[in-house]
């Protein structure tokens, strides 16, 4: 006769993070192995078959494809209850000129999105032990998302006119294909390069944002012959560039609004008048209204640009990011780990005012369910620069994986009662199919002719 | 003017010609200070802004058939005469951006800057000149001639005044087209509204051949023909221009000035001997040889001259151009 003692869950913690620490150097080396291997959104062909290969082997087989190259892998407790998510984004940002840069497209994980990989495998390890099995109730789940940097406008343009894609970015894409309808809530750590000794910083919010995928069309002329034949598309978009510039004085500081892009396209020769420019743009504010409120103008900027050269314009305004909403009882539940883990000096808490500026798409998540998106400050450098690197990988990636799969533990302990509770006290901004609904309404491709 | 007066009174010199000569002293050749006279054409007091047009409209010209004055110059020749060569014309603008005042520093938000709606309206004008033809000698100068009330109030009232240039009629309507979209686009940019007038102006230069011819050999014999020259293309315009659509007519140049250029501020007359007398005496002979003999070179200068238009032509094309409108795009 064997007694079966019941564990407290100071034992199933103590498991868990034996397991991550067991998995240390095989989660720090992937993570490193997908730094060598950085792939632009809605490419991670690579990132994804090194990822699911290892949540497979975690004893996670995930379901792969979801919006191109995202994956979700379930693990089921032992009783009923909800399923909480783990998170981590596949994809690269591009910085050419980063040591990690891939040489074609320029990709690097500047932004440290490898090792939230490493975390996320490390969750799911620590999460695996037969402690935590028989413990908890409900599901943990992790996900990997693709493309939650909104770049490469075009490509993903083209991917959704040819049907492969509804919305432009990995986790809003997955929500509208369904894949976190049956998550109830989530969270994931994101790197930071913050001066803090803290090592996790809880709290804050981030922009909202719409992405504009514009064209100046002109018309090509020999530009030393004929250029009285041509129109000038060039032209036409450095005057909406600078119109745009003259905005900014009427933009409120407390908004913290900004308005940036990049031309992809430029013109094809430079004795030609050039007939196609294409910019893409973000116009990122505190609130969706502000940042409607300044599209809108920031959009008769570029009509203004055509209309002076006589061109003529397509704007696609396609829905960017939601503010996020950390939930605060989920915030506390992390934090309450990571202090007990690491003690009270590894723990930075920031405001829900406080923004950096930058947006996410945890933030339409934390819209529809109760979200987590803390940061954890192991980098050097400046994010997206060529000098962002991850200077503490046992913090990015171990201790990541170990505060989260905790926080799952507690989540998911005495048959799910918190997690049962966030669930019962949160207030989603709106429901997942308005959310979906209200995404989908807001992509407009405006035509207009200046000339 | 009164050097040729004084010389054609000479004993002996009008009854040996035919016809008559009309000395005709007309203001407001410069086109400037276009809101003060868009403020006299609106109360009634002239219709155009120029003087020579406005003479033509109000009949002065009806009894005259050949005109001509000379212009003096800090162009080469310094000792000397340019005959020939074309002016552009012009129509001109005075432009207003109504925008919305607020306090810049405390509520800019609130505010719409008309001074940024004019700033770039000036860049889409700017950006365009890559599409004007060498040959169409295009002009667009606007100039600011209000620019906002103080420094800590979001510019709520800004005006423009411009000239639109060009060797043709063609080439000044296509740019004023083109300007009007960069006006237009100023307003559009930041939310502003722009009232546009545009007011005749003056129609290019086209001496006459014959007169030239004349005048220019009076002026070889004062001052000897290396020091006569022949000019090209002028990007200047002179309300004379409107005269030679109607009538022969010439418009030559005489140094005897000296500066950096006709209009700016170190522009002076150096030799009044040239500028005034030698101008006067090759203008008098011209006349001279026009009437003389039963004036049968001015008949047959008018013969063969071909107007471009009627006066009443004149002045349908003119008034053609006249437009006050509005735009918020």
């Amino acid at each position: 006769m064997s007694t079966v003692r019941e564990l407290n869950r100071i034992e199933v913690k103590a498991a868990v993070r034996r397991a991550i620490e067991g998995s240390a150097d095989e989660i720090v080396r992937l993570a490193r192995d997908i730094y060598e291997h950085p792939e632009p959104g809605f490419t991670e062909e690579r990132t994804a078959k090194v990822v699911a290969e290892a949540l497979t082997k975690a004893g996670v087989k995930p379901e792969t494809g979801i919006a191109i190259t995202g994956m979700k892998g379930l693990r089921t407790f032992n009783g009923e209850g909800p399923t909480v998510a783990v998170i981590g984004e596949l994809d690269a940002v591009k910085a050419p000129g980063h040591p990690g840069a891939d040489m074609t497209t320029g990709a690097a994980h500047a932004c440290g999105h490898h090792s939230q990989l490493g975390a996320l495998i490390g969750a799911a390890i620590g999460l695996g032990v037969p402690e935590a099995a028989s413990t908890l109730s409900g599901r943990a789940a992790f996900i990997a998302t693709p493309a939650e940097e909104f770049i490469d406008v075009e490509m993903r343009w083209g991917l959704r006119e040819s049907g492969r894609l509804g919305l432009l970015s990995g986790k809003q894409e997955m929500i509208r294909l369904g894949a976190f309808d049956d998550i109830d809530m989530a969270m994931m750590i994101h790197t930071s390069s913050s001066k803090a000794q803290r090592r996790f910083i809880v709290g804050g919010t981030s922009n909202a944002h719409v992405v504009h995928y514009v064209r100046f069309l002109g018309k090509a002329a020999h530009a030393g012959g004929a250029p009285h034949q041509g129109v000038n598309a060039l032209q036409a978009a450095m005057l909406a560039l600078s119109a745009i510039n003259t905005q900014r004085e009427t933009f409120e500081a407390e908004n913290q609004t900004r308005v940036h892009g990049i031309i992809t396209r430029g013109g094809v020769a430079t004795n030609a008048v050039p007939a196609e420019v294409v910019y893409e743009g973000r116009v990122r504010g505190r609130t969706m209204a502000a940042v409607d409120n300044i599209a809108a103008r920031v959009e008769d900027c570029y009509r203004a640009g055509a209309l002076a050269m006589g061109a003529n314009l397509e704007i696609v305004s396609i829905p960017g990011y939601l503010p996020l909403d950390n939930n605060k009882d989920l915030a506390r539940v992390f934090t309450e780990n990571v202090v007990t883990e690491f003690g009270e000096d590894a723990l930075m808490t920031q405001a829900d005012t406080v923004n950096a500026g930058g947006s996410t798409d945890m933030g339409d998540l934390s819209q529809i369910m109760p979200a987590l998106h803390p940061y954890v400050a192991a980098a050097d450098g400046t994010g997206h620069g060529i000098d962002y690197v991850i200077a503490d990988y046992r913090r990015a990636v171990v201790d990541s994986a170990i505060s989260m799969a905790l926080t799952v533990v507690d989540l998911l302990s005495d048959n799910a009662g918190e997690a049962r509770g966030i669930i019962d006290s949160n207030k989603p901004s709106m429901t997942r199919s308005e959310y979906v609904q209200s995404q989908t309404d807001r992509l407009r491709k405006i035509e207009y002719r200046g000339g | 003017m009164l050097a040729a007066a004084i010389g054609l009174q000479a004993p002996g010199v009008l009854e040996s010609l035919s016809g008559s000569v009309t000395l005709m002293v007309v203001p407001a050749e410069e086109y400037v200070e276009i809101e003060w006279r868009n403020e006299q054409r609106m109360a009634g007091r002239i219709e155009f802004l120029g003087g020579k047009p406005e003479f033509v409209r109000l009949g002065e010209l009806d009894d005259v058939d050949i005109c001509m004055m000379t212009h003096v110059t800090t162009e080469n020749p310094h000792d000397g005469f340019g005959v020939g060569g074309t002016n552009t014309g012009l129509v001109a603008k005075f432009i207003k951006y109504v925008g919305v005042k607020s306090h810049a520093g405390g509520a800019p938000h609130l505010g719409i800057n008309a001074l940024n709606a004019a700033h770039m309206a000036i860049a889409g004008i700017h950006a365009q000149r890559e599409t004007y033809r060498d040959e169409d000698m295009v002009r667009i100068h606007p100039i600011i001639t209000r620019g906002g009330s103080v420094v800590n109030v979001v510019p709520d009232d800004v005006r423009m005044e411009t000239f639109v240039r060009g060797s043709s009629i063609n080439a000044i309507r296509s740019a004023n087209e083109k300007v009007d979209r960069a006006l237009r686009s100023g307003a559009l940019a930041v939310g502003a509204r722009v009232e546009i007038t545009t007011l005749p102006g003056y129609l290019p230069l086209a001496p006459d051949e014959n007169l030239t011819a004349l005048h220019r050999a009076n002026a070889e014999a004062l001052v000897g023909s290396d020091r006569v020259h022949e000019f090209g293309r002028r990007g200047g315009s002179t309300d004379m221009g409107d005269l030679t659509q109607l009538m022969p007519g010439i418009h030559p140049y005489v140094g005897g000035a000296v500066g950096r250029s006709n209009h700016a501020e170190d522009m002076v007359v150096d030799d009044y001997n040239l500028a005034v007398l030698d101008a006067g005496k090759a203008m008098a002979m011209t006349v001279v040889d026009l009437l003389s003999n039963g004036a049968s070179e001015g008949i047959r200068v008018i013969s063969e001259h071909k107007p471009a238009m009627t006066k009443d032509e004149y002045l349908i094309l003119q008034r053609a151009f006249l437009s006050e409108r509005s735009y918020t795009e």
